[in-house]
Formats: structure tokens, C-alpha cells, sequence
């Protein structure tokens, strides 16, 4: 089958190119067998193709992203989760895909979150494919919900993460992106009650031609809430990163406070970033902030570590590491996980 | 221990030494005095090994080995150490981390195994309290949000751990109050020997009162014009630049 795509907003897709992902033949991922290895100490859910036990018939979502809605019609149904503050669920997402790159596997998994509590999304595979995940969460009032996504795809990766905050609400979204030849996450986060608090961060880290696009949509619909945005990234060999970073504040939300922030270092003459912070404030009484940077790595920090003794491969590793640690995940086990992939992905 | 001979440096088609010649036994302080511009600190950088100077003619040897032909990090495990003019910000990078990984670096560099947490921990101690520095600095990311006499302090502090043979003070002073220039001071002196030699650059004699040099060279315009003992760091406070460059000229 073909991808029929409807409803591309070119402004949205201007720095990533989807004529290779929309000229392949798909066939659709079916239900087989797989593995995958889960944190000590959490609920293990496993996925695969899209496939997982208790499925529920996947529910129309309001969002207009095309790749959202190619999820609803091809999903095998949804993952109904409540998450609990006593046991953090972690789900594991395998796409099995084909030996022949022309006739890649589609797989479009689908999960909608509400409770209290903590998930973490692994995205694993092997072989040709597209993996389409879709995740919603509903936070109700006074609840708190933290997530974090860790991305290490064999193929290509075009994914939502879309939020609904209400009344006195928390939550947090942390997207990690180590491996996929291309991907493309939309984070999109609707702060639709009073004192909402919502939190995205993300962390790539892109080598070979790796092509990694996070757009993200803040939208304060109403007054009293805030946001924080930091994005940040890490890109060597021909590697691209794109960053979309839109701040709603409809006219309703005054006393809005957000602040956002995209920083970059390119590691290689051929990599590159396009980063492109918008703003749209209909309120006036709001406090918003962006910014972005671009740079390479600090060649008076550089020297400083050599003339300690420090070689200069470790060096850069320990400059690289440092900045990405600025994207922090609470908890222990999952930051020792993410600093281990970190150090796996800057020594390949 | 350290032999500059001759040496011309450009940066950027612009000559910044012209000839300069230093010669530095073991266990001797040697001081540089000099206006702004006059190329001490691109002489410290030079010997260090810092990337962006054009070395058009001369040798440094330390100890008979070619410094000019090293990376940084060798003339670092050869015993080489720069105490910055303008220490960098490493937000992010441990300062307990940073030490342990730099001085194990330099051991096996020298075939010796490298020290564990645990022992290098109890040695970061022993040369914190040698030089009579808090440890409390090495709990947090190396020089960030440091204050200025912080960011020095940790320099000594740091020469301390890595106890190197050879170190440049460049403007160890600059932007110190006296109370924080005593602490460095002291430390410096503590770490004086009979195998370590020191090359102190700076601007103003007041330094000198404290960390007492063996020998002062005058630098103007990228060479060395006149060399003396202690006492012509009080003669130069006295008398300013402009009389040694009436005497050269």
C-alpha cells in the first residue's frame, strides 16, 4: 500500500522531506512474536507491529496531524493505560520490518494514558520499516503525569505525543532521540485548565545522516498556566536536526509564563540545524521567552581539559556529555539507562 | 628544565613574540613583568599548547624534549601546568570528576595504574588540605557560577592534585582582593621545590611580595629586555616601564 496523506501543512514539513517515506510500497505489520528488555521495578507492557494484549478499538483524537490520523485508521487498537503513583509502567514498542528496504513494514501503535504516575516508551526494531506511534494523555485535575520516550529505531519514526493538561495539573515529556534514520516527532501540549504546569524536553543525538525533527505546539488556552520548553541537540557526520518550536497564548490566557529554549552544537563541518522558535500571543499580560543557540564545541574548554592531561576524544565526550545533561529525567534508574545510551551513541 | 630559544610567534599575520629566550633551571621562580600587549600570556599559552599560534622560528625544550611537537595533553603528562588568566566555566562537568579523569590520564600516560574512586578521593583530600583549600569547591561543577577569587583558588588547587614539575601562573593576580591573593599565595609557596619550577607572569609587582621570585624578566614587544633578580621588580614598581624602555633604547 501507499501512505495517502491528507492535510499536509507545508510550513510544518519545511525542513523535512517525506517524497521517500510517501513513495514506498508499506505492508502492514502483523502480529509476531518478539522480546524486549524492561526496567526492574516497573509494570512491562510489550508491543509489537502495534500489537499488544487488551487492545481496545482506537477512539478518533481532535488532532488535525496527518500522521495522526493515518494512526487512527490503521491501528490495531488502543493501549488503554490509568497509570498509579505506586508502579511506573514501561512500555516497550518493537517493530519487526522487512529485509527489503522497498517494501518497508507500517506500524502505527496506538496508546492513550490518563492517572497518576510515570511511563516510559522504549522504540525498538529491526529490519525496513515505518513506525507511526501515537500516545495521548488526559491529566486530570491536581494529577501529575511524567513521561519520558527513549527513540533507538532501526527505520523511520514519525510519531505524536499529544497532551491535554486540565485544572491544577502536571506534566512532563521527555524525548530522547538516539537512533532512526528519520524522525519525526510531534509534541503537541494543550494547557486547557487554570494553574496547569507543562513541562517538554527533549534530547537528540544524531550521527551518520541521521534526521531528527521535533515539533512541538504549546497551547495555553487559558489563564494561570506555565510552560518550559528546553530542546537541545547534539548532531555529527551529515546528520540534520530540525526544531519547531510554536507558543500559543490564546486570548484568554493572560498571566501566561513560558519560556522556551532550543540549543545545538553540531560536532562536524556537514551537519546542520534549522531551528525555527514562533510565537503566537493574542493576551497581553504574559511573560514568554525563547531562545536558540547554535555552536560548536568550546575550543577554550577544549583546551582547558588538554592541558590537565585529559586526551582530547575524551575530552570532547566529557564537554558533549555535559551538555546534554542538562536534560534531566528524575528518575535514578531510567537517567543511569539514558546516560549509558548516551555514552553507547557518542563512542559509535 | 625549560629552554625557550629564540622564538617568534604570529597570530593571525600579527607578530606577537620576537625572539624571545628563557632559560629555567629546576626549583627556580622565575617572574615576567610587562604592560598589556606586551605578549606574556601568548608566551604562556604557547607553552602550553594552545591551537592558533603560528610558531615561526625557535624551540621550547622541557627537560631536552620538544615541546612544539606535542599536543596539549602530552606536555600535561610531562609534567607541564597553566594556571588560566581566565579560568573556564564547565557547567556540567564534575569538579571531583574532572580531577580524578585528568590525573589518571596523566599516570597512565607514565605507565602507572590509575588511582580507584576511592583512593583518589582520599588523595583529592590530602591535596586540599596540603594547600589549606576548601573541598567544598570540588563538589560542584568545575569553576561554574565561581566567583572570581574561586576560580583562582581552584587553580592552585587543582596544580596541587596534579602536582606537576613546571607551572605558569599567568596573572594569577589579576582581579584578586588581597585576602584572596594571600590564599593563593600560600599555596603557591607550599608547593614550592626543589624539583618544580614556576614561571609567574604579571602585571604589577604586588604578587611578587608574596610569591617571591628568584628571577624578573622584563617583556616589552615580545621579547625579553631586561632580566634581573628580585629587587628589579621593586626598582620597575618604582620607576614604571617607560625607564626600562628609555634604558633599552
Amino acid at each position: 500500500m501507499l501512505l495517502n496523506l491528507e492535510g499536509i501543512a507545508p510550513e510544518d514539513w519545511k525542513y523535512t522531506s517525506l517524497s521517500e517515506v510517501l513513495s514506498r510500497k508499506y505492508t502492514l505489520g502483523e502480529k509476531v512474536k518478539a522480546e524486549g528488555s524492561f526496567l526492574p521495578g516497573f509494570k512491562s507492557i510489550l508491543v509489537v507491529n502495534g500489537y499488544a494484549e487488551n487492545l481496545s478499538e482506537a477512539t478518533e483524537t481532535d488532532s488535525s496531524l496527518p500522521f495522526v490520523k493515518l494512526n487512527s485508521q490503521f491501528s490495531p487498537g488502543s493501549l488503554e493505560l490509568t497509570l498509579t503513583p505506586d508502579l511506573p509502567v514501561h512500555i516497550v514498542y518493537v517493530t519487526k520490518g522487512n529485509d527489503v528496504s522497498s517494501s518497508p513494514v507500517f506500524s502505527s501503535p496506538r496508546c492513550d494514558v490518563k492517572g497518576e504516575g510515570l511511563l516510559v516508551e522504549s522504540f525498538i526494531g529491526e529490519g525496513a520499516y515505518l513506525n507511526c506511534p501515537v500516545t495521548t494523555f488526559e491529566v486530570s485535575p491536581n494529577k501529575r503525569i511524567e513521561h519520558v520516550r527513549i527513540i533507538e529505531e532501526a527505520g523511520d519514526h514519525i510519531s505524536a505525543v499529544l497532551s491535554k493538561l486540565n485544572r491544577d495539573s502536571y506534566f512532563s515529556s521527555t524525548v530522547f532521540s538516539f537512533d532512526g534514520k528519520l524522525i519525526r516527532n510531534d509534541v503537541v501540549m494543550t494547557l486547557a485548565g487554570e494553574n496547569a504546569f507543562g513541562v517538554l524536553n527533549g534530547l537528540s543525538i544524531g550521527n551518520t545522516s541521521q534526521h531528527i525533527d521535533n515539533n512541538t505546539v504549546i497551547d495555553h488556552q487559558v489563564q494561570n498556566c506555565e510552560s518550559r520548553e528546553l530542546y537541545k541537540g547534539i548532531y555529527d557526520d551529515n546528520s540534520k536536526g530540525v526544531f519547531g518550536g510554536t507558543i500559543i497564548v490564546r486570548p484568554d490566557a493572560q498571566k501566561t509564563n513560558a519560556i522556551q529554549s532550543n540549543r545545538a552544537i553540531l560536532l562536524s563541518d556537514d551537519s546542520t540545524i534549522d531551528s525555527r522558535p514562533q510565537l503566537k500571543i493574542w493576551a497581553d499580560d504574559v511573560k514568554c521567552t525563547h531562545g536558540a543557540t547554535v555552536g560548536k564545541l568550546d575550543d577554550n574548554a577544549l583546551f582547558y581539559l588538554r592541558s590537565r592531561g585529559v586526551p582530547i576524544k575524551l575530552a570532547r565526550a566529557m564537554l558533549i556529555k555535559a551538555f546534554a545533561s542538562e536534560v534531566k529525567v528524575s528518575n535514578r534508574a531510567i537517567s543511569d539507562l539514558i546516560e549509558e545510551k548516551i555514552t553507547n551513541k557518542l563512542t559509535k | 628544565m625549560l629552554e625557550v630559544k629564540d622564538l617568534h610567534v604570529e597570530v593571525e599575520g600579527k607578530k606577537i613574540l620576537n625572539g624571545l629566550t628563557l632559560k629555567i633551571g629546576a626549583g627556580e621562580v622565575h617572574a615576567i613583568m610587562g604592560v598589556n600587549g606586551s605578549g606574556k600570556s601568548t608566551l604562556a599559552s604557547v607553552i602550553a599548547g594552545k591551537d592558533g599560534y603560528e610558531i615561526t622560528k625557535g624551540t621550547i625544550l622541557f627537560e631536552g624534549k620538544d615541546l612544539l611537537e606535542m599536543e596539549a595533553e602530552e606536555r600535561a603528562h610531562l609534567g607541564l601546568f597553566l594556571a588560566f588568566q581566565y579560568p573556564v566555566e564547565l557547567p556540567g562537568v564534575l569538579s571531583s570528576y574532572f580531577l580524578r579523569t585528568a590525573f589518571n590520564a596523566t599516570r597512565e600516560a607514565r605507565g602507572e595504574a590509575p588511582l580507584s574512586v576511592v583512593e583518589f578521593s582520599k588523595y583529592l583530600k590530602e591535596r586540599a588540605s596540603f594547600v589549606e583549600m576548601d573541598e567544598e569547591l570540588l563538589k560542584r561543577a568545575v569553576n561554574d557560577g565561581f566567583s572570581g577569587g574561586e576560580k583562582k583558588r581552584n587553580e592552585i588547587l587543582q596544580m596541587a592534585v596534579l602536582d606537576p614539575r613546571f607551572c605558569i601562573l599567568d596573572e594569577t593576580d589579576s582581579g584578586l582582593d588581597i585576602d584572596a591573593l594571600q590564599i593563593v599565595a600560600r599555596g603557591v609557596n607550599k608547593l614550592r621545590a626543589a624539583n618544580k619550577s614556576f614561571l609567574v607572569i604579571t602585571h604589577y609587582q604586588r604578587l611578587l611580595n608574596y610569591i617571591v621570585p628568584d628571577f624578573v624578566h622584563v617583556m616589552i614587544d615580545g621579547k625579553i629586555v631586561k632580566s634581573g633578580g628580585k629587587e628589579l621588580a621593586l626598582e620597575l614598581e618604582e620607576k614604571g616601564y617607560t625607564w626600562v624602555r628609555e634604558n633599552v633604547a
